[in-house]
């Protein structure tokens, strides 16, 4: 392996951290109001 | 009578074999590479399936509401469009591109590491920035082509549900016509990472391809049975005998489809 690509190796491995640190906080990212749905459901049948 | 062990697919199958003993610290280091592709795509991509899973029961919850107002059950398309249900539709979409950006990366990173590891047993060794690089150019074809797949599966699938509710036993010949495409997707991509050519496959004489085939499908299928029976006795010991035997058997099918290929190669 070159010098150079050492810097690919990290920018790999930089990548790889974001995606698992995406991945793992979708809860944020991508909500889904399921617990909230359901009460204003119950709410509007009551 | 011929002598098989001059023919290329034979020759360059005992010479990968020599290979691999010779570069064993490549091969300890490639296999890792592969163990941990398996851990890092459970760990990358199940909070993504999660999350596609509970806004398509969102969604279907929301349209079976709607629906049960309507007379006339029809229009679904339009309502997943429409304003009550755009924004969740949008999410889902954004969340299935989402997942086929993850495989994208994480394939391009463990299995192009592997590769070109591959290349180095192989002794063809290539610079790793260059094979890197050019590994994730092809494989946009073939995300492209997966991508497609998966539409098109959807498409058959529900409408195989609705054939089979009309004629109950009817073959779903669309569904083995696209799974026979998925297959050579499958192997065309096999057939382009070692000289990072898209359209190898078609430049190699069918003998080989056929031959070379058959051999890496043997092998990779007699490490299954291996791992299957020992996986009866016991679980845990598959386990180890998965990092001992199939990592390795991967790699020697990569090197010997390297040295193959590259016959083929300058021969054209």
């Amino acid at each position: 392996m070159e010098k150079g690509d050492w810097g690919l190796v990290v920018i790999i491995i930089v990548i790889l951290i974001i995606i698992a640190l995406l991945t793992n906080s979708m809860d944020k990212l991508f909500p889904t109001p399921t617990v909230k749905e359901a009460v204003t459901q119950t709410l509007n049948i009551t | 009578m011929r002598d098989l062990s001059k023919e290329i697919v034979v020759k360059e199958l005992i010479t990968s074999v020599s290979l691999i003993k010779k570069h064993a610290f490549w091969l300890v280091i490639s296999s890792l590479i592969d163990a941990l592709f398996f851990l890092a795509w459970g760990f990358f991509t199940t909070p993504v399936r999660d999350k596609i899973v509970e806004h398509s029961v969102l969604i279907a919850n929301k349209l079976s509401a709607i629906l049960a107002e309507q007379e006339v059950k029809t229009g679904i398309l339009s309502h997943l469009l429409g304003p009550q249900l755009q924004p969740m539709t949008g999410k889902l979409i954004l969340l299935i591109l989402l997942l086929f950006a993850v495989i994208y990366v994480l394939y391009n990173a463990f299995h192009g590491t592997s590769w070109w590891m591959a290349t180095n047993i192989a002794e063809m060794p290539q610079k790793y920035r260059e094979y890197m690089l050019g590994f994730a150019r092809v494989n946009l074809i073939w995300i492209t082509g997966y991508i497609l797949y998966k539409f098109i599966d959807v498409i058959i699938s529900l409408r195989y549900v609705i054939i089979q509710k009309f004629s109950p036993g009817a073959p779903n010949i669309a569904g083995k016509v696209l799974l026979a495409a998925l297959v050579l997707l499958g192997i065309a991509a096999f057939f382009s990472y070692p000289r990072l050519r898209a359209a190898q496959l078609f430049r190699t004489p069918w003998r080989i391809t056929v031959s070379l085939l058959v051999l890496c499908a043997s092998m990779f299928l007699a490490a299954q049975f291996i791992l299957n029976s020992i996986g009866k006795l016991n679980v845990d010991a598959a386990l180890v005998a998965g990092i001992i035997i199939l990592f390795p058997v991967m790699n020697l099918i990569r090197t010997y489809a390297i040295r193959v290929l590259s016959h083929v190669h300058t021969r054209d």
